[in-house]
């Protein structure tokens, strides 16, 4: 289907001038690395607002944006609740200081380090694959929602331009971050934070004067129904999903997941921790909200043009399942709603988003295998220069990865729940061994071992795994949702922490009187 | 439902608000903060802390 686009020759030069110049920014970056330190972590010269703006440049991406927007155009304002619970968890965790404060007077700086501290070293490197893996995984359909943003927005319709995008935005990512690193991570997060923040805004405007408050709420009534709005309601996303979103958006996405927990590591003081949380949970919220509202926004534009009911919609007037289409709806949007010259900078920012999630999280999962899995296996002893080498090595590899999965994969759920999902790989097992290992003394290896391994049941909650294993809703006589699976691997693993502690006594903290 | 519309609208009306004067503030604090972490012309980061010792083998 060819949509209308404001796309123009104008606004191609904008974001070429854009590409150049962050070419330009890596080789300058460069200059200033000169170990694994200024690589990894840019020398730990961060102050405050620049520390704010990368985290919000990592945390508010193109990738967030797609997924987010998604669900909006899915789920109507229910979907809204996502954001609510996210920014009330970090709320939360910033005024008790859950899980961050005792991990941060460990004096760890990863989460894996702490594992080797009060488990032991295996755990450490068990937890850095399952972490790397579960990290690459969730990358994996990032360069897809890049390359579906792109053509859609600037009306590339060829079907192989999709392939094409996605190999030029790797290839510009990967020569990015292997050349300049943390520091050139800093300065994109920077410039993407500007660029987007104020264009998302300059977004909303011009979908509030398309579409009006009125239409949203009459389209998201008449597609959605009461399921639209109420998040409690079984007909849009029930009890059980909700819990599934309070766990992953709420409190591992801010207390859980290595780039939050990296902050944590690094701040100053406990009482620095309790105030970043407190403070970033508007960016919690925000980072959700505001691309779900653009998401509505677009459902109710197609709603209303029939050249967008008939791509948009079924017969019956009910959004389609195939979430290649779905992921669609924002970017072709904005292309008929923005303006020459707005439309290129809002490509440009979104592409700087793509590029800062890119470089923060390629670093971030090459980084953990090499420290927290290679590192180790050999005793510690690799030098800085060779470590630099094979973070470098890796990243060149995951890129790779990266092309191959997301031509391959079929998605076949929304790219949110997807991520979720992948995540919970890892997550689960690393949430039991945390508030385990800080909270209750007799935590021991074994039951760690047990609940990190817990963690690969996540996959079940995957459609094409479900399909492959025959744990469909024919054979089941019930549908088992990604939550389902997700709050049951979460329960196990606790089940599994206890019962493994219980029978199997002794940990690495018993032995060094540590933790 | 009606209740469920207005809880929305002051949700996303609140939420455009808080994260416009966050980014107004962040904007030009982080622009600063940038300034000086490449002022030095030798080619290190202004404020680097150096690793101590043993942070290879932690």
């Amino acid at each position: 289907m060819d949509f209308l686009t404001n796309f123009t020759t104008f606004d191609w030069i904008i974001v070429a001038v854009y590409l150049l110049g962050t070419v330009v920014v890596g080789i300058y970056a460069n200059r200033f690395v000169s170990d694994m330190t200024d690589y990894i972590v840019a020398g730990r010269s961060l102050k405050s607002f620049a520390s704010i703006a990368t985290m919000l440049g990592s945390e508010i991406g193109l990738v967030t944006v797609m997924y987010t927007s998604q669900k909006g155009f899915t789920g109507g304002f229910a979907a809204l609740h996502i954001g609510v619970v996210a920014g009330l968890a970090c709320l939360l965790v910033g005024l008790t200081g859950f899980i961050v404060v005792p991990l941060r007077k460990t004096g760890v700086m990863t989460i894996p380090e702490y594992y080797s501290l009060r488990f032991g070293p295996g755990v450490r490197i068990l937890g850095g694959v399952l972490l790397s893996v579960a990290g690459v995984l969730n990358m994996g359909v990032f360069l897809k929602a890049g390359a579906i943003f792109v053509t859609s927005i600037t009306g590339l319709n060829d079907p192989a331009a999709i392939n094409i995008v996605m190999a030029v935005l790797i290839s510009l990512v990967v020569f990015y971050t292997v050349l300049g690193g943390m520091v050139s991570v800093v300065i994109t997060d920077y410039i993407q934070f500007v660029v987007l923040s104020f264009g998302m805004l300059a977004c909303c405007w011009f979908a509030y004067q398309a579409v009006s408050w009125e239409a949203l709420v009459t389209a998201v009534k008449e597609i959605h129904g009461e399921g639209g709005f109420n998040p409690f309601n079984e007909d849009g996303y029930g009890l059980s999903y909700i819990m599934w979103m309070i766990f992953v958006f709420g409190i591992v996405s801010c207390a859980v997941w290595p780039t939050a927990v990296m902050r944590v590591c690094a701040a100053e003081n406990t009482k620095v921790v309790k105030r970043l949380y407190t403070w970033s949970s508007i960016g919690f919220l925000t980072r959700f909200i505001i691309p779900m509202f653009l998401g509505i926004s677009a459902l109710a534009y197609f709603s209303m043009s029939e050249h967008g009911r008939d791509y948009f919609f079924t017969g019956e007037g009910e959004v389609v399942a195939d979430t290649n289409i779905t992921m669609q709806a924002l970017p072709t949007f904005l292309g008929e709603i923005l303006p020459a010259g707005v439309i290129g900078l809002i490509t440009a920012g979104m592409l700087a988003a793509f590029m800062s999630t890119h470089d923060s999280y390629l670093l971030c999962w090459a980084s953990v295998f090499v420290e927290d899995v290679i590192n180790p296996i050999a005793g510690g002893e690799l030098p800085d220069r060779t470590r630099l080498l094979l973070a470098r090595i890796m990243i060149v590899l995951i890129g790779a990865f990266l092309y191959v999965w997301s031509t391959w994969y079929p998605m076949g759920q929304d790219m949110m729940d997807y991520l979720a999902v992948s995540a919970a790989i890892y997550f689960i097992g690393a949430f039991t061994l945390l508030v385990g290992g800080l909270y209750w003394k007799q935590a021991s290896t074994v039951g760690a071992y047990l609940a990190l391994a817990t963690g690969l049941l996540a996959v079940f909650g995957l459609p094409p795994v479900q399909e492959a294993v025959g744990l469909t809703s024919k054979n089941l006589g019930f549908e088992l949702t990604e939550a389902h699976v997700g709050l049951g691997a979460t329960a196990l693993a606790v089940v599994l922490m206890v019962a493994g502690s219980l029978y199997f006594p002794g940990s690495r903290a018993d032995r060094t009187q540590g933790a | 439902m009606n209740l469920w519309i207005t809880f929305w609208a002051w949700v996303i009306a609140g939420s455009m608000t808080a994260f416009a004067i966050l980014a107004v503030v962040v904007a030009i604090g982080g622009w600063g903060d940038l300034k000086v972490m490449f002022s030095r012309s030798d080619g290190r980061l202004s404020g680097r802390q150096e690793p101590p010792e043993d942070e290879s083998s932690s």
